[in-house]
């Protein structure tokens, strides 16, 4: 930085351009700002970004009409002062929605883990009820995933449709 | 209206509920909330939806207000909180500040720093100054809050502790950080001495 | 007011979940059903790459040597409402659904053939899970119609 090395104290520069020194620091640092070009860039490039941010603030602020701002928040505060606005205000505070939207998380989760869950031990089908005019039936079941095979001969339905089995 | 109250005398009004006095508090203190939301953000909606947040938890919540610090500086910790809290934070931070050229020559108050007005000042001087507030959106939230309140407001180190609840070192060390930061950043664009 | 808005929509889509959830929890779902027809052969070796999974579980139990898928039909159904599905040989299979009881999908299922009825079944079949129904004759082979119902 300088060719002061032992006096480029940033901090200390910080301080100085806060105004946060004593009388004695500022003078010492002001002794040392004369002979150092890098503390003195520095200085002069943060008072400057400060003016350039007060000046972008102060832009801002022309564009912004400030008597329709204070009519929007008083009406807000009116609208708000109401019973119906203080409930509202209960309900809408993230207090109160965040462990809400967690609840209904976790209801749609143990909902949708009940009905997707893996399909019970056992046969893919229970049989209630079996009528019809056919040969023969049988019930019979995969050996691996159980899945309900219903074998049926139809012969009988091209006949007289005399047979009937029932289970 | 004229405003003729002075602050305790406000904060009593304000907690009887006097619509007046709500309506002074907000004449009296909405341009400059408006102006540090706008310089934490940058964001014009964004910042007149903080500041109208603010007034409205500072009318609900007047009776925790105890007196001990300025209102000022009670309502400037709620306008930083609110704007280290807004919930569309995340989306705001990934959109990086840009102002068309046109803009600025329109404004009234735009003065470049430099003597030169030459089209290639000026570009640079744009482009600076868009660099500036990338790298100040780019800084940590809490470093920049510090920045902002000692730059646009000119607090004391002591002042920004009490509005942000730090100790003086730690508002030292925040506005140290920002500032390497910033100067880091703006590396190329600095001029010799 | 930008914030309050936004909580609304927050609230408006929490009180839509909170209306939803207890409904599919207490009123029967529609379910789907897809009916798959598949042409069971001996004598040539070929397996629909489509059947591969429900062919393995088959070749357990019969000998045939050849699954075709002929054709694959999907219906939506609300409670108590009757689905149909044309099969092959003049055959249709009129599917109802009944409703869901210990997370089994409750089907009536008729078959006709030429109008006339040939069988009638009620099962309960898992979600996500499927009935095979098989035994007639057809062309070279036997039809078999593997019948899947999810909600």
């Amino acid at each position: 930085m300088g060719d002061d090395q032992e006096h480029c104290n940033q901090e200390m520069l910080n301080r100085y351009v806060d105004r946060e020194t004593s009388p004695e620091q500022m003078q010492r640092i002001e002794l040392h700002l004369q002979r150092c070009p890098g503390c003195r860039q520095y200085v002069k490039l943060h008072g400057e970004l400060a003016q350039r941010l007060q000046r972008e603030v102060s832009a801002s602020k022309q564009r912004v009409d400030f008597d329709e701002l204070e009519q929007r928040i008083v009406s807000a505060a009116r609208r708000r002062s109401d019973r119906w606005g203080h409930l509202r205000e209960v309900l809408f505070s993230w207090k109160l929605v965040l462990p809400v939207a967690a609840t209904a998380a976790l209801a749609l989760f143990f909902f949708t883990s009940l009905f997707q869950s893996p399909p019970p031990p056992g046969p893919s089908a229970i049989i209630n009820s079996f009528t019809g005019r056919v040969s023969s039936v049988m019930i019979l079941e995969t050996p691996q995933s159980h899945h309900t095979v219903i074998w049926y001969s139809e012969e009988a339905t091209e006949g007289n449709g005399a047979d009937s089995k029932k289970l | 209206m004229s405003d003729p109250l002075d602050e305790s005398q406000l904060v009593n009004r304000l907690r009887d509920g006097e619509e007046a006095a709500f309506v002074m508090l907000v004449r009296r203190f909405q341009a400059r909330l408006y102006g540090l939301a706008y310089a934490m953000t940058l964001d014009r909606e964004e910042s007149r939806d903080i500041v109208q947040e603010v007034f409205l938890k500072a009318y609900r919540n007047i009776n925790t207000f105890k007196g001990e610090s300025k209102l000022s500086t009670w309502l400037h910790r709620i306008t930083v909180n609110q704007c280290l809290n807004w919930k569309r934070r995340w989306f705001q931070r990934r959109r990086w500040y840009q102002r068309p050229l046109a803009e600025e020559s329109e404004d009234p108050s735009a003065v470049t720093l430099s003597d030169g007005n030459t089209p290639e000042t000026r570009l640079r001087e744009e482009q600076l100054q868009q660099h500036y507030m990338e790298a100040l959106q780019a800084l940590p939230d809490k470093a920049r809050a510090v920045y902002v309140l000692k730059e646009l407001e000119g607090m004391s180190y002591d002042e920004i502790a009490v509005t942000l609840r730090l100790n003086r070192g730690t508002v030292s060390s925040r506005l140290h950080y920002a500032r390497k930061r910033l100067q880091s950043a703006l590396r190329d664009y600095q001029h010799g001495d | 007011m930008g914030p309050t808005a936004k909580n609304c929509k927050v609230l408006v889509i929490l009180g839509v979940l909170f209306v939803l959830l207890p409904v599919s929890g207490w009123a029967a779902p529609p379910v789907s059903i897809e009916v798959k027809t598949v042409l069971a052969a001996t004598g040539e070796n070929y397996l629909d790459p489509r059947l591969s999974e429900m062919a393995r579980e088959l070749q357990g139990l019969f000998r045939y040597t050849s699954y075709r898928l002929l054709g694959s039909d999907r219906l939506t159904l609300q409670p108590r409402q009757t689905g149909n599905v044309a099969l092959p040989g003049n055959r249709r299979l009129q599917i109802t659904y009944q409703g869901v009881e210990n997370r089994r999908v409750e089907l009536l299922l008729k078959m006709y053939k030429n109008r006339n009825s040939v069988f009638e079944t009620s099962i309960r079949l898992n979600n996500r899970s499927s009935l095979i129904v098989g035994g007639p004759r057809y062309e070279k082979g036997y039809l078999l119609f593997n019948i899947y119902s999810a909600f």
